[in-house]
Formats: C-alpha cells, sequence, structure tokens
C-alpha cells in the first residue's frame, strides 16, 4: 500500500539534526559537481521543511520521481493530485536511495541532464546566489521569487545555528576515545588486552597514558605490539625492536583523557614530520635502517 | 452572481480557503466567520465561504470590535508586484512566510505616497488543501481589486501542481469573491501553471481579466506552454 508523503517522518531530531546528517553529502556532492553546498542545504531545507517532509525510508530529499529511465529502487507513495478541480490521491513511484549521499548526487545529475538548468552557473562552484538565479530562471519553481527564498533560509537563523554547532563540533577537542581520533584503535587494543589478563579494564586515561607511552617509544599501532602482559599493576609491553618497549605502573598519576588525548594527537603530528623530514634528508639509493 | 454581505467583523476575520480550481461552481460570499487566524497561519480546509477584511496591524478602530490596530505591512512581508489603483495609492501584492521562509501566505495591501503608509493590509488564503500559496498581482478594474494567487499544493516542486485562483476585493479591503481560473486546455489532466512578475502578465482589459502565464503537464515537465485566459468579475472564463 502506498504511503502517503509527510505522515511518514524522518527520525525525529531538530531542525540542526536534519541539517547536519545531509551536511557531509552536500558537502562531498557540492565537491564533485560544482553545485554549490548552501543552495543544496537550502533546497534540502525548504522542500523537506528540515527533514519533516521526507520519507525516511526512501532518503529522497527532492520527491524525485521513478520514471520509466530509473533503474534503481524505488517506493509507492500516496501523493494528491488535482484534476478539474478535484483532488485525488494517486500512486507515485519515487526513488528509493541507499544514502543522502546518492539522493544529492542524482539531485544533481538529474539538473545537470536538463537543459533548463544544464549552464555553468549552476555547477561553478559560485555560491549560492547564482546558482539559486539559475534554478528560478529555468523554472525548477514556481516561485517568482524563489532564489530569493533560498537566501533567506540559508541566512535564516536556523540554518546559522546548525552551521555554527557543525563547525563547534569540528573544533571541539578529540577524545581518544571517539573512533576518528587517529591512535584510537591503539587505545582500544591496549585497553582490550588488559582487561583480558587481568581481568579488568584500566580506567580510560591510563590506557590513554599507556597509549602515548607507546607512540613516543615507536609502537605506533596494535600491529607493532609483539606482546603485552600485566604483572600486578605493572603494564609490560614489547615493540618490534628490542628498543621498542614500555614499562608501566597503572597506579602512577595520570593526565586527564582530554589532555592525553591532545598529546596523543600532537605526538602523531611530530611523528608523521619527522617520517617526512627523514625521507627528505635520505640519500638517493639509500635505505633506511 | 454577488450577494449581501451581512455585517463583517472586519479586523478578525480572514479570508477562507477555496475550493480548487475548475468544474465546480464559483465561491459564492454570503456567510462570515470569525476566527483568530493571524498572517501567517496555515490554510483552512474550509471552502470560500467566510469573508472579512484582515487589517494587518491598523491603528484605525477595526470592525465592530472597534480594536486599535496598526496600520503596516505584516512582518516578513515580501512584495512580488505593484501597480497603481488611483488617488495616488497603490495596490501592492505578496507573501508572508514563518519564521523558516516557509509556508508563504498571501497577502494585499493598499498603500499611499509609495508605502510610506499603508491604508490597509490583509491575508487571503490560497486554495484549500495548497501547501503553500502567494499574491503576485493587483489590479484594479470595474472598482474593484483583483488579486491573483498562485497556490502549490506540496512543498517539494517535483510533486506539487501550482495552481491559480483570482481574488476579488473592494477598495476597502473587503473580500468579495475568490474566483478558480481554468487554464484552457488541461481538462482531464493533472497540470501545474504559473504566472512571472511582469505587470502586463495580469491586466484588466474590456471589462475582463486576462491572465497571461505558462504551464505543464505533471507527466510531461519539461514541456513548458504558454496559456492566456480571461475571467470577468464573476468569474466566468472567456
Amino acid at each position: 500500500m502506498a504511503e502517503q508523503p509527510g505522515t511518514t517522518l524522518a527520525p525525529q531530531g531538530s531542525k540542526e539534526d536534519f541539517v547536519a546528517a545531509i551536511y557531509p553529502a552536500v558537502r562531498e556532492v557540492s565537491a564533485e559537481t560544482g553545485m554549490s553546498w548552501e543552495l543544496m542545504l537550502s533546497q534540502a531545507a525548504q522542500e523537506t521543511e528540515w527533514g519533516k517532509r521526507l520519507d525516511p525510508d526512501t532518503f529522497n530529499v527532492f520527491n524525485r520521481r521513478a520514471g520509466a529511465d530509473w533503474q534503481g529502487s524505488s517506493k509507492t507513495l500516496a501523493i494528491p493530485e488535482f484534476i478539474d478541480g478535484e483532488r485525488r490521491v494517486v500512486d507515485v513511484d519515487i526513488r528509493a536511495y541507499a544514502s543522502y549521499q546518492e539522493a544529492f548526487r542524482d539531485h544533481a545529475r538529474a539538473l545537470s541532464d536538463d537543459p533548463r538548468f544544464a549552464n555553468a552557473e549552476l555547477f561553478a562552484q559560485g555560491g549560492l546566489e547564482p546558482g539559486a538565479a539559475a534554478l528560478q530562471r529555468g523554472g525548477y519553481s514556481a516561485d517568482p521569487l524563489y532564489a530569493e527564498r533560498l537566501a533567506e533560509t540559508f541566512n535564516g537563523r536556523v540554518m546559522q545555528r546548525a552551521l555554527e554547532q557543525l563547525q563547534e563540533s569540528r573544533l571541539a577537542p578529540l577524545s581518544i576515545t571517539d573512533h576518528a581520533h587517529p591512535q584510537h584503535l591503539l587505545f582500544a587494543d591496549v585497553s582490550r588486552r588488559i582487561a583480558e589478563q587481568s581481568g579488568q579494564a584500566p580506567r580510560p586515561e591510563v590506557a590513554a597514558a599507556i597509549a602515548l607511552q607507546m607512540l613516543r617509544n615507536g609502537i605506533c599501532d596494535p600491529g607493532d605490539m609483539q606482546g603485552l602482559a600485566v604483572s600486578g599493576n605493572e603494564v609490560h609491553v614489547q615493540g618490534p625492536n628490542p628498543g621498542a618497549r614500555v614499562s608501566f605502573d597503572m597506579t602512577t598519576a595520570v593526565d586527564s583523557i582530554e589532555s592525553t588525548s591532545e598529546k596523543l594527537l600532537q605526538q602523531g603530528r611530530d611523528q608523521v614530520s619527522q617520517d617526512v623530514v627523514q625521507q627528505r634528508e635520505q640519500p638517493p639509493g639509500s635505505v633506511l635502517s | 452572481m454577488d450577494v449581501n454581505l451581512p455585517t463583517v467583523p472586519r479586523s478578525l476575520a480572514p479570508v477562507r480557503a477555496a475550493p480548487l480550481p475548475a468544474t465546480r461552481p464559483v465561491a459564492e460570499v454570503g456567510r462570515t466567520r470569525k476566527s483568530p487566524a493571524t498572517v501567517g497561519q496555515a490554510p483552512s480546509k474550509a471552502a470560500c465561504d467566510a469573508v472579512g477584511s484582515k487589517v494587518a496591524g491598523s491603528t484605525t478602530q477595526s470592525g465592530s470590535k472597534g480594536q486599535p490596530m496598526k496600520k503596516k505591512l505584516p512582518k516578513g512581508f515580501r512584495p512580488y508586484s505593484r501597480s497603481d489603483v488611483g488617488n495616488d495609492r497603490q495596490g501592492v501584492a505578496g507573501s508572508v512566510v514563518d519564521e523558516d521562509g516557509f509556508q508563504q501566505r498571501p497577502v494585499v495591501a493598499i498603500t499611499a505616497g509609495g508605502e510610506r503608509t499603508v491604508i490597509w493590509a490583509r491575508q487571503l488564503d490560497g486554495l484549500e488543501d495548497a501547501y503553500q500559496a502567494r499574491a503576485t498581482h493587483c489590479v484594479l478594474g470595474d472598482g474593484a481589486l483583483y488579486v491573483l494567487l498562485q497556490s502549490d499544493t506540496d512543498s517539494h516542486p517535483a510533486t506539487s501542481q501550482t495552481l491559480l485562483s483570482v481574488a476579488r476585493l473592494d477598495l476597502d479591503g473587503e473580500m468579495r469573491r475568490l474566483m478558480p481560473v481554468n487554464v484552457p486546455g488541461t481538462e482531464g489532466r493533472a497540470y501545474s501553471a504559473f504566472v512571472g512578475t511582469v505587470p502586463a502578465d495580469v491586466a484588466w482589459r474590456n471589462g475582463r481579466l486576462v491572465i497571461r502565464g505558462e504551464y505543464f503537464f505533471l507527466s510531461a515537465p519539461r514541456d513548458r506552454m504558454v496559456f492566456v485566459v480571461e475571467i470577468d468579475g464573476g468569474g466566468n472564463h472567456g
């Protein structure tokens, strides 16, 4: 049975949550196609009312129809149509995407395939205004002031607050407990091995401190660990060569998880820099020991 | 056919939604309804059976309640077109949106001295079941004000139809009729029509309102066609 659009709502979340959910896809497709990410964000916000009018199963932000030329999945929705003044509910097949990336990519592709929109302004990475003007000229919307309204949505309070929150989250300190932290795997592996041997997981700040020592001593990832042993409160880690080893007393006072996470980040950057310098200084034909 | 109107609490009652265009009888004004609707409120599904004038922010006595109101355009008002309606006054057609810039509601106003003085302003509703609507043209004809309304049925252009209607108001802002506009040649098919903001696209000529725009069938959205339709003050097409 066909579903009524707008009655099946996207997962409950704030307007800012919706922007955060689509933002990576929008930036990705913008980088691929040259279509303004600001424009895509505004269009998506307007058409779905911040995700409220979006079928959550299809990621179909723009309600693109699945016509005869559509080879992908589809879903049937019951959509009202007005014929001779009468409202009828008709079954309409819309495209079902696997992700927001697919939805925005298909949106950009459909616009570029349409002679009304396939102009340089829409795909010239020129920002919102020229792209919105191109959509308005091509008749994407019946609203003669469509471009102005897109700009208003982008510059509006909700969108700007959502973008500020995204910026803040990107600038927030990255904890070693976060999967995105470059040394998270090292930290997680140390924690797991200690827990296996002692029957108790170490405090996160202790595991982070051990990971920091390991990194400083040349044990850079789990694959470098030749062995890990727990003896009382002592942890001993053997690295890939005899000089690369760490002994750590888990009762020692350690820094906070935030502080150690930042030191791990810095240590990782320093390691990369050293590697680069080492490679530049390496005489042609020589082999690093 | 117009009918005698009862006394209307002018400041309170919004214009209600009209039925969809085409074969239905033209809506007649004959009853009134009080409503707490305000600018920006979603349209009612009620038929076009309630009238009154909504004076957004009048500073004069308004209607039977005599409440002092401001005379100004509603917050967020965006004009689509202006036209001379005589006596150094202008008719202004436009819309208001909610705080996110969504869900347009049509607004028409009469101003004097540019837009320094607002004689009256009122919100109209688009067609029944419309997602949003805007007033895009305001034309003086035969002693009345004709306002073109363009109503979108959905927030997604891909699954939306834009349907046209004309509101006829007295020059003091009192609503008289809401008339669906039937685009010729679209019988039996789902279509979408729109009129640009060129003033000449909507004009009063020889006792008729002449509307020129474009339309397409939903089955072929890339094929745009031009239409011209004429309606008289009673909503009769010809």
